[in-house]
């Protein structure tokens, strides 16, 4: 009997009423607990985009001339500016492994050449190169809503290893020597 | 074998019956492998098998697991190999122990019957050993340290002691919390090492001395990897379970004690985080929910660790009350549901590993899953009749009644550490104590009726002629 009591009583824990998301009344609010966390440093500035994919994975790596200008001035490094077509649409994947960072994505488009950059640079707000990609990505949306854009491969995603702050970016024309423009996104 | 003989009355009542043991552990392993060949694997079987190639990455899991995939691809046994080996162990140790635990050859027969049909009964059973998973294996090496520890009181011998302590000592490295399982065992191995409390000093003093050595290399296993015996870093292989309890936590008290970087820095209410917690397993936490930021598999940076053990100083009644609700579907409690009675495939894999009978797989993985979810075939009985078992067998004065006692120790041990360190509610991780219960049932019921029955003729007037 007591045995069949105390199944009874586990069985009723089987739905309690706690776990009814329509009786919740509690609010975002942080415990102090987490608050101590957080005034002991350990937790970090919280992003302003969130990411369509967030996973607790180290960011893949940047392809190799992509490492090679990372951290050095796009002023520097490229000091002829031409217009261009582009946009930053979002941050699509954030990566919380070691290293950290964002893939951002986005479409370009040369009017000079018809084409689509070929590369991609991510710069801070003191025009330091932060991150790099290649277009190519499929956009088929793109050529619908402007057809003077005549290439459906005009999407791109560039890598950059962090997950606050601002960047903006900045395409690599045909020539290599040239950039122009494309956007500005809040990580 | 046989090194000591100062004391010629066995130990045991029965005999081992190898004969038997080995035509019962070949029937129950091709029922068991035949239709699952060569085993179903999830994840983690794949992980520990992909390790065997690649070396040991992570002591996550234990590393145990890889090495017998090892051996058994080493011996050209492939992935099989060790699927019908863990099987024939299981079956193979308890045929053993049962027919050195019961004297007459009927009453033996009739517990080996009562110990198989339990995996038909409690189709989880069933469903459970036709996967590679380290449960089953951790369960083959305790029956096998039963039977083995068995064996050695019967002959007085010690190569089959060391056997034993060998054979917990494997079924600790493949899972740190078997050492539960023989919680009770081990002492009373040290304190009877021949199942004889007049052991010198001595005797005992080496079969701890055993045991001790066992446990150690186990121990040993899970922090140097072979063949390099290099050092390998700490896991942290309860931050999984401190989220888990976070989730919970915060779901029962209605207040977020989830550290920011578990939602990528998002603010998340409670209401939401109870539309995302299920006690059945964490990673069911991690499901997108719409409207509702992502929860991560984290450890936020050590964050959870820090924040742990303040919510459940502070929460403690939510703490009990999580993990009371993991508990009631670990038990197989919940009113409407079994969670992952057992696995029904091979998971995609770059090694060709594929199920040799798939419609046979098919049929016994429709068994397992439409049978389990019922009520009365859950594994909960066997915990609740095991006691009443031991109880008789106590109230019989039975002379294996310590025995017993120590194996419903182990039991109920097993399962008493998941209630607080589980991070998911699969049925699989009761395996090895729903099969020590099950044990106690058939053996000790067998152990009953053999006494009985030696009773019963030792008082009936001689036959007439």
């Amino acid at each position: 009997m007591a045995a069949g009591l105390a199944l009874a009583a586990l069985a009723a824990c089987d739905d309690p009423a706690w776990r009814n998301p329509a009786t919740s009344k509690g609010t975002a609010e942080l415990t102090p607990e987490v608050n101590d966390a957080a005034v002991a440093g350990l937790v970090k500035l919280r992003p302003q985009n969130q990411a369509k994919f967030t996973v607790v994975k180290p960011m893949p790596p940047l392809p190799d001339w992509g490492q090679a200008v990372l951290g050095k001035s796009l002023k520097g490094l490229f000091p002829s500016r031409a217009p261009c077509i582009g946009n930053v649409d979002a941050v699509r994947t954030r990566y919380l492994g070691v290293p950290e960072g964002v893939t951002v994505v986005g479409w370009a488009w040369d009017p000079q050449t018809k084409a689509a950059p070929p590369r991609v640079l991510l710069v801070d707000d003191s025009f330091l190169i932060r991150g790099a990609g290649v277009t190519g990505a499929l956009r088929p949306g793109v050529p619908k809503a402007r057809p003077d854009i005549t290439s459906p491969n005009v999407g791109w995603e560039a890598l950059a290893p962090r997950v606050v702050g601002s960047l903006d970016a900045w395409g690599v024309l045909a020539d290599g020597k040239t950039v122009c423009r494309l956007g500005h996104i809040a990580l | 074998m046989r090194s000591d003989t100062s004391n010629l009355t066995p130990a045991t009542p029965g005999a081992p019956r190898w004969g038997l043991c080995v035509a019962y552990a070949l029937a129950a392993t091709l029922a068991v492998c035949w239709p699952a060949w060569p085993g179903m694997m999830s994840f983690d079987s794949l992980y520990a098998y992909e390790q065997s190639r690649t070396g040991i990455e992570t002591t996550l899991w234990p590393p145990m697991h890889a090495y017998l995939f090892w051996l058994s691809r080493r011996v050209g046994a492939g992935v099989g190999g060790l699927f019908a080996f863990q099987t024939f162990l299981l079956f193979f140790g308890a045929a053993v122990s049962l027919n050195l635990l019961v004297r007459r050859t009927f009453w033996a027969l009739a517990g080996l019957a009562a110990f198989a049909l339990a995996f038909v009964v409690a189709p989880e059973l069933y469903g459970t050993a036709l996967a590679h998973w380290r449960d089953v294996t951790t369960t083959s090496f305790a029956m096998a340290g039963l039977a083995a520890w068995l064996l050695a009181a019967r002959y007085r011998a010690w190569p089959a002691l060391a056997l034993a302590a060998a054979s917990f000592g494997v079924a600790a490295a493949l899972r740190y919390n078997a050492v539960l399982l023989v919680v009770l065992i081990a002492p009373l191995m040290v304190w009877a090492p021949f199942l004889r409390t007049e052991a010198p000093a001595r005797t005992r003093a080496l079969a701890a001395s055993l045991l001790v050595a066992c446990f150690g290399l186990a121990w040993a296993s899970t922090h140097w990897r072979l063949p390099d015996f290099r050092a390998m870093p700490d896991p942290h292989s309860f931050a999984g379970t401190q989220e888990f309890d976070l989730l919970g936590i915060s779901a029962c008290a209605d207040k977020v004690y989830l550290p920011p970087l578990m939602t990528a820095g998002w603010p998340i209410t409670p209401r939401q985080i109870r539309m995302a917690y299920d006690p059945r397993h964490l990673q069911l936490a991690f499901r997108p929910q719409p409207g509702a930021p992502q929860i991560l598999e984290t450890d936020a940076q050590g964050q959870v660790e820090h924040v742990w053990p303040h919510a459940v100083k502070r929460e403690f009644g939510c703490y009990l009350a999580h993990r009371t609700a993991v508990f009631v579907q670990q038990m197989g409690l919940a009113k409407h549901d079994r969670f992952i009675p057992g696995y029904s495939r091979i998971d995609p894999n770059p090694y060709g590993l594929t199920l040799a009978h798939p419609r046979a797989a098919a049929a016994v993985s429709y068994y397992v899953s439409t049978r389990a979810p019922q009520l009365w075939r859950r594994p909960f009985p066997l915990y609740l009749l095991a006691p009443i078992v031991v109880a008789a067998l106590w109230w019989r004065r039975s002379p294996a009644r310590r025995l017993f006692l120590a194996l419903l120790g182990g039991a109920f041990a097993y399962p008493a550490l998941l209630f607080f360190a589980a991070p998911a509610a699969d049925a699989r991780y009761i395996f090895p104590s729903s099969i020590l219960c099950a044990f106690i049932l058939a053996a000790g019921v067998a152990a009953l009726m053999d006494s009985s029955a030696g009773i019963r003729s030792a008082a009936s007037p001689a036959p007439r002629s």
